[in-house]
């Protein structure tokens, strides 16, 4: 069973960053030869999502505009169909990601990863050592 | 002879998913719909499938919904919020 192991084997930095790993991401293309961005993953998001302005540039396609809750907000925002790659585990999705305006806010990363795509993975969290794995479920090999 | 009438705009495909929401509820709850003029088109088991076959039957350019019927709200990324991330140039 293909495992990727994204943490950085250090607690602090497991704290300062979060876990993190590399993926690639475009809308109907082959994903092999583009460029890696790095992830972050977040099981506090129901979806993912992706910074806009790499949306648009990616040419997404926007499939629906919804309410969603946030701690501090609701608000309305665009959805994308959304194909992704993760090298490390050699696997590929089509899902659907929320945009926002991430780095215009100051956030350091143009995607995180959701409980949507998490739901095909098993993540394994270890805070005290700072390692991280992420293995496919088995439907999914 | 008219010229063809442009597709429904992704607008008007939710208000027509907003038209039929209770009715969905009840019969497709959970699934993946796709609305196209206005017209639902069917419901999937997945994203991906409702995905595929929307790319496949559609113009690129073409507006269409793709939705699943749920009644919980969807929550934004605390991290992106609150900075749960690094805050860039800190």
């Amino acid at each position: 069973m293909p495992i990727a192991n994204i943490g950085p084997l250090d607690r602090s930095l497991l704290i300062q960053d979060g876990p993190r790993l590399d993926v690639k991401i475009g809308f109907n293309t082959p994903l092999k030869d583009k460029p890696a961005i790095p992830a972050l993953l977040d099981t506090g998001a129901t979806y993912c999502c992706i910074d806009l302005e790499l949306a648009g540039r990616l040419g997404l396609k926007q499939i629906d505009a919804r309410k969603v809750v946030g701690a501090h907000e609701t608000k309305c925002i665009p959805f994308f169909i959304t194909d992704i790659f993760i090298p490390e585990l050699n696997k590929a999705w089509r899902e659907e990601f929320g945009g926002l305006p991430l780095e215009e806010n100051g956030f350091d990363l143009k995607v995180i990863i959701g409980r949507f795509l998490l739901s095909y993975m098993n993540l394994h969290y270890e805070g005290g050592t700072g390692r991280v794995q992420l293995e496919l479920q088995p439907s999914e090999t | 002879m008219a010229a063809a009438q442009p597709a429904a705009s992704l607008e008007d495909n939710i208000a027509a998913y907003d038209d039929m929401r209770e009715e969905l509820e009840r019969t497709s709850f959970g699934k993946w719909v796709v609305f196209h003029n206005c017209q639902l088109i069917g419901s999937y088991c997945s994203f991906s499938e409702a995905a595929d076959e929307a790319i496949e039957s559609f113009a690129d350019e073409d507006p269409y919904l793709i939705r699943q019927v749920r009644n919980y709200p969807d929550h934004l990324p605390v991290s992106a919020l609150i900075g749960g991330g690094r805050i860039a140039n800190r």
